[in-house]
């Protein structure tokens, strides 16, 4: 069955779970991708995405479709990313990924083992600008997933994160900046020979 | 323009988000400045690496865990075993008493629901409550009574509220022991902030009604243990909901004719613009139907209450019984008249009751968006 997404929302809504089960099907990539770019490992990104995916389900009567479903979607995640996120700030008084970050990255990347040419070969890149990633502060990684991943605008972003735009400016900045101090440490990912994915650039 | 300050806007200025001037000035200094062409590259590169990396699939086993959670969740809450309390005990007797003189005030402002009958022999708030639901005063929607809830009870009523609100097909309400369990909605979900609605009401603003009227308690009181041993369930439900639309006329036809299509019996009148629906269904028609409604609109207010009618049936017939025993012992004509009369009405409503058991009503307010 090849529905258009708003049938499956409409379906969903009257409380068919096989035509939601078909829509997490169908996003469950994305939405697990966001979870465990946030997360760093499955074990939490398993909890977040499932998390999710029931917010969506529960919020299906609230949405309208006035913006398309992957976008209202995303929202709907980032939300709980970000909800897991103040969860944790709550729990721990200083994060030290956050004074690093501060101090000016004096975590290292654990790159020491993997050589940029047998990460290429073990195909395992994805792996290595993850770990660049996990050792990023929560909150920059939080942003930078909703941008760069969920592809979220600065005032979808500001509005979730409950910030101003300004601060939004700064931090993904920042983020942004963190994170290529980290990989830029192996410039020769950069130079375009090696590739994440078949795809390539685009 | 100073290296620094440029390295501050280089993200902004990736995504196209600085003012033309700015944009102008990092443009000049880029073409002059080699160490920030470099540090603008190394962003650019750093952004196509995020950008690329791929979906990551789940681990087997994702979706059905899902799935039963989401399964969980549309289940009917267990609820300890017992039928409901509406009434203290031999609190039907004063009910017989007060419904005996409410039978005219009922036949009179032609209300079908016999709790609310017995609502209509209240004084003070309750009292004002009938008014306002009967005359069409144009009061607020929600139901003036939630300011009644004690403040002790709200938080865990509201989760039951909360949770019913989500699948519709609730137990009586009237039964909580404070011990049950019922946090299948925890903290934090509900979608009351995963997006800023202009407006200020969230979808999941629940009403909560309350009767106070001491013993008797709609609500049932929560240290009230409830009955063991349940008789079938003969429930009558009501429920409200209240949606925000721009064309209420045009969504109530529509309604309309969805009601035809679930068998519902649909009245309606308009009031300033507003539409008033009253639907009935049967009470195994009543999910999908609740479900579909609540698309219509923006939700505003949302009501589920159910009552278990099976003590007042039972009371009603048994009365009906003694009624005909008295009725064998009398011969004056003025006691054999009133005996009659007092006969017929017990049966009218004992007709009302089985009526309503199995039934849903839905009171629907279609208002239009300000």
């Amino acid at each position: 069955m090849h529905l258009p997404d708003e049938v499956l929302v409409s379906k969903s809504k009257n409380g068919d779970l096989d035509a939601f089960e078909e829509l997490v099907r169908r996003y469950e990539g994305k939405v697990y991708g966001m979870a465990f770019r946030f997360m760093g490992n499955h074990a939490d990104a398993m909890d977040l995405a499932q998390e999710g995916f029931i917010r969506l389900y529960q919020n299906l009567p609230g949405f309208r479709g006035d913006s398309s479903f992957s976008t209202w979607m995303y929202r709907v995640v980032a939300n709980a990313c970000r909800d897991e996120l103040r969860r944790r700030q709550r729990q721990r008084s200083v994060s030290l990924e956050e004074m690093a970050d501060s101090a000016g990255g004096s975590i290292p990347v654990p790159s020491a083992e993997v050589s940029p040419e047998e990460a290429a070969e073990r195909n395992e890149l994805q792996e290595y600008v993850q770990m660049c990633l996990n050792s990023l502060s929560e909150e920059h990684r939080l942003i930078l997933i909703m941008r760069e991943i969920q592809g979220l605008s600065y005032d979808e972003i500001a509005d979730t994160l409950d910030c101003s735009l300004g601060t939004v400016k700064s931090r993904l900045n920042r983020a942004r900046h963190a994170l290529k101090d980290r990989v830029a440490m192996h410039r020769e990912l950069f130079n375009g020979d090696y590739r994440l994915s078949v795809k390539g650039r685009a | 323009m100073q290296c620094k300050d440029v390295r501050e806007i280089l993200s902004p200025y990736l995504d196209g988000f600085l003012e033309p001037e700015e944009q102008r000035k990092v443009e000049r200094h880029l073409e002059s400045c080699p160490a920030c062409q470099a540090q603008y590259a190394d962003l650019r590169h750093t952004v196509e690496l995020l950008r690329e990396l791929p979906e990551v699939t789940p681990p087997a086993g994702f979706r059905k865990q899902l799935r039963e959670q989401l399964e969980a969740l549309e289940q009917p809450v267990p609820v300890a075993t017992g039928s409901a309390r509406s009434k203290g005990r031999g609190g039907w007797r004063n009910w017989m008493g007060m419904l005996a003189a409410a039978a005219v005030l009922v036949v009179a402002l032609g209300i079908s629901g016999l709790w609310q009958g017995s609502l209509a022999n209240l004084t003070g708030p309750g009292e004002g409550l009938l008014a306002r639901l009967f005359t069409g005063s144009g009061q607020s929607d929600k139901l003036a009574l939630e300011e009644q809830v004690q403040a002790g009870q709200k938080g865990h009523l509201e989760k039951l509220v909360d949770r019913l609100a989500l699948d519709g097909s609730a137990p009586a309400l009237d039964v909580v022991p404070e011990s049950m369990d019922i946090a299948t909605v925890p903290e934090g979900r509900g979608g009351d902030d995963y997006a800023r609605v202009p407006a200020d009401d969230d979808q999941t603003m629940i009403g909560i009604t309350a009767v106070g009227t001491g013993e008797e308690s709609m609500m049932g009181a929560a240290n009230e243990p409830p009955e063991v041993g349940s008789s079938a369930k003969q429930l009558a439900r009501e429920a409200h909901l209240t949606l925000i639309v721009s064309e209420p006329v045009q969504v109530a036809a529509e309604i309309a004719d969805l009601g035809q299509m679930h068998n519902a019996r649909v009245t309606a009148s308009t009031r300033e613009g507003n539409v008033v629906l009253e639907l009935r269904v049967a009470l195994d028609d009543f999910k999908p139907f609740w479900q579909q409604l609540q698309s219509y609109g923006k939700i505003s207010d949302r009501i589920i209450k159910d009552h278990d009618l099976s003590r007042d049936i039972e009371s009603a017939e048994v009365n009906i019984q003694q009624l005909l025993g008295q009725q064998k012992e009398l011969s004056q004509p003025v006691e054999l008249e009133q005996i009659k009369h007092d006969l017929l009405t017990q049966q009218r409503q004992l007709d009302e009751l089985n009526e309503q058991a199995g039934t849903a009503v839905i009171k629907l307010k279609l208002n239009r968006e300000e």
